[in-house]
């Protein structure tokens, strides 16, 4: 889960580590007002403005609350003390892949623009201290500031050890003459770790925009019932609806409709075990949309039941009538009942409908779907 | 021959009494596979489809110790300490089940592993098979040998579904399986593509390898890297799922990802990396099959 600023912040606080006093306490003091969103730059894009006393500081608040950044609101505001800063240094921690370990990235010229300078990468093997003095020195750090930054670097990576993070990103930590002060921090924490932390952090999405309507009528098929997935959903530009089984398959088959020239109007993935109903509500999300086609694929299933999930489907057929043409590709438990029912159904409802089991590759029936637009377009 | 698993593979299978592992050893064994064993800590004397329950790893290799590979099927707050039992007790081929590990978990799973020179397929494998002998975990579901059949192409995979389909279109091209891995698609994985590359290639019986790799990380570069430097000389076919995602709206959440991976991680980038190291890689999955054949051809 991604943080915001002042989250991750306050999570670095109980860690330990130094940022700037909050709030408005002073009149005659200078503060910084900062849009607590998720994008980068901030910066650049009016999310971080100046205030020389706190009357301006308040005003500043009240302007940015309600505006945008990109394309999110700006629900909160955190205001701080201006820091008097000598030095300011890019430090992260990420999990590396190249060398299967945490790693640390520093940068002795921080700020903005980070992404356009080089940093250099430390491997970290177990949170020794002596390895960020060893790193310092390399770089040229002397005396009390070797000594008293390597601390830091420390307890930073303690703090991105013992939350569980899997980003934790300082940019800048401001050399000052109290010390070492976290100035922006940004921290995404491991969900598969959350059981082991008391946390009150509200929901919040991914997406780089607002949820769609039908986004979070789909959220609600899985909150409802927790039994099987079938509430991801994200709407996209295009005009075929894509029902899709399974995380890989999923992805695969998405990227064989693009390549046959298709363009989905949504992404979703279903899987486990789900029953009927959620099936069935998934199905009209999808069909809700203005469709020139529907694709509902996935590989061969080991555990879902194919006729249990795909009568939901039809149940949704049975009152949407689709005109547009449509292909089915599954196979798994109980699909021989399942293609049985879907062709008595095909017959009553008169749909423009191919059907396939694992016989036929599934990315192969991409391009069947497709010729079928193209035709039923003429 | 073949790679990690084969007949001679006797399991011990850690966390056995669980509802999802209880269900998956009467298909195990249905196929052939040895499980000698199972531990869940405080259900010693109990059995599982016929296989006899210890409260420790120590305890069920004393009662056998032909045992040579453990099956963690433990839920993800007790994979650390499970994988760790069976290090200390010295079995050397691991293949984690368990999803949903902790990424601290893992690095510190992962590191033991190293010092113990072991090989750990895992976590969020779906299981490997070497057709015909041995069957870890769920892959190919209760009738494994309708997709997976002995034969010379070895078969990796992060995504599990996927490694079921991949080897489906492999067998509908007339090729037999040497050995499939489910790797999982964690950010740090036990064996990468670059380790199950080192193994195959020194494997008789492979003799070609097909690989579904995903975005993310830099496992599938790595690859790439392997086949130029020609440490893996053996015909490769790839396919690299989740090019769509790269054109969806995305918002950048700090820096770090892009100062230490630069555009590795994307689809794209890892498709061509692949194909200038010499990979065959297919734009669609099913063609997988038709580029194996004209490469197997090639070879022969």
């Amino acid at each position: 889960m991604k943080l915001q600023e002042h989250e991750a912040k306050n999570i670095l606080e109980k860690n330990g580590l130094k940022t700037p006093e909050k709030g408005l306490t002073e009149e005659e003091e200078e503060y910084v007002v900062k849009a607590q969103v998720f994008s980068n730059n901030r910066k650049e894009k009016g999310g971080i403005r100046f205030a020389k006393n706190r009357s301006e500081a308040e005003a500043e608040k009240q302007e940015m609350i309600g505006g945008r950044i990109d394309t999110e609101e700006i629900k909160d505001v955190l205001v701080e003390e201006k820091i008097d800063l000598t030095e300011e240094y890019y430090v992260s921690f990420i999990y590396d892949t190249d060398s299967r370990k945490p790693a640390m990235i520093f940068s002795r010229d921080g700020g903005t623009g980070i992404e356009d300078r080089e940093g250099s990468k430390l491997p970290l093997e177990d949170d020794s201290q002596f390895r960020f003095r060893q790193f310092l020195k390399g770089k040229g750090f002397e005396g009390k500031e070797l000594v008293k930054l390597a601390g830091t670097l420390h307890k930073l990576f303690q703090a991105f050890l013992e939350e569980d993070a899997r980003l934790l990103e300082v940019n800048p930590l401001a050399r000052t003459g109290d010390g070492y002060i976290v100035l922006d921090a940004m921290m995404d924490l491991d969900d598969d770790a959350n059981y082991r932390h008391d946390r009150d952090l509200p929901d919040r999405s991914d997406l780089g925009r607002e949820k769609t309507d039908r986004e979070v009528k789909a959220e609600k098929i899985d909150e409802d019932d927790h039994r099987g997935v079938a509430g991801k959903y994200t709407e996209l530009d295009g005009d075929i609806g894509m029902m899709l089984a399974g995380g890989g398959a999923s992805l695969t088959n998405m990227d064989a409709l693009i390549e046959y020239g298709g363009e989905p109007a949504n992404y979703t993935e279903y899987g486990g075990n789900p029953p009927t109903e959620k099936v069935y509500r998934l199905s009209k999300v999808i069909m809700s949309k203005d469709l020139d086609g529907l694709w509902h694929v996935g590989g061969t299933a080991n555990n879902t039941d194919i006729l249990r999930t795909m009568e939901g489907f039809i149940q949704a057929l049975e009152e949407e009538r689709p005109e547009y043409p449509i292909v089915i590709r599954r196979d798994g438990p109980h699909a021989d009942e399942a293609f049985e029912l879907l062709r008595e159904k095909r017959e009553e409802l008169d749909i423009n409908m191919k059907l396939y089991r694992n016989d036929t590759p599934m990315t192969q029936t991409a391009e069947v779907l497709m010729e079928m637009v193209k035709n039923d377009e003429n | 021959m073949a790679i990690i698993v084969d007949e001679d593979t006797k399991v011990l299978v850690q966390g056995i009494t669980g509802r999802e592992a209880s269900e998956k050893i009467s298909e195990m064994l249905k196929y052939g596979t040895d499980v000698v064993a199972g531990v869940t800590p405080g259900k010693g004397g109990q059995e599982v489809e016929g296989v006899p329950v210890y409260d420790t790893v120590e305890e069920a290799l004393n009662q056998h110790p032909e045992i040579n590979t453990s099956l963690i099927y433990v839920p993800p707050f007790a994979a650390k300490d499970a994988v760790l039992e069976a290090l200390e007790k010295g079995i050397k081929t691991l293949n984690v089940i368990t999803e949903r590990i902790p990424t601290r978990d893992t690095w510190k799973i992962y590191q033991r592993v190293e010092e113990e020179d072991a090989t750990m397929v895992g976590p969020t494998s779906v299981g490997i098979i070497t057709p015909g002998e041995c069957k870890l975990g769920p892959i190919g579901g209760n009738e494994p040998e309708k997709v997976y059949r002995p034969g010379k192409v070895g078969v990796i995979s992060k995504s599990g579904g996927m490694t079921t389909e991949t080897s489906w279109v492999i067998r509908q091209a007339g090729f037999g399986i040497s050995t499939a891995l489910g790797l999982g698609g964690d950010v740090i994985a036990g064996t990468t593509f670059e380790d199950a590359l080192k193994l195959f290639e020194e494997d008789d019986q492979t003799e070609a390898v097909v690989m579904f790799g995903e975005l993310g990380g830099t496992y599938e570069e790595k690859a790439a890297e392997l086949v130029a430097e020609d440490e893996f000389s053996k015909p490769l076919v790839a396919y690299i799922t989740g090019r769509f995602t790269e054109s969806m709206p995305e918002k950048k959440y700090g820096h770090a990802g892009a100062i230490i991976r630069g555009d590795r991680g994307k689809p794209s980038h890892k498709k061509k990396a692949l194909e200038e190291a010499g990979v065959y890689v297919a734009d669609v999955h099913h063609q997988i099959g038709g580029v194996l054949k004209e490469v197997m051809g090639k070879g022969s």
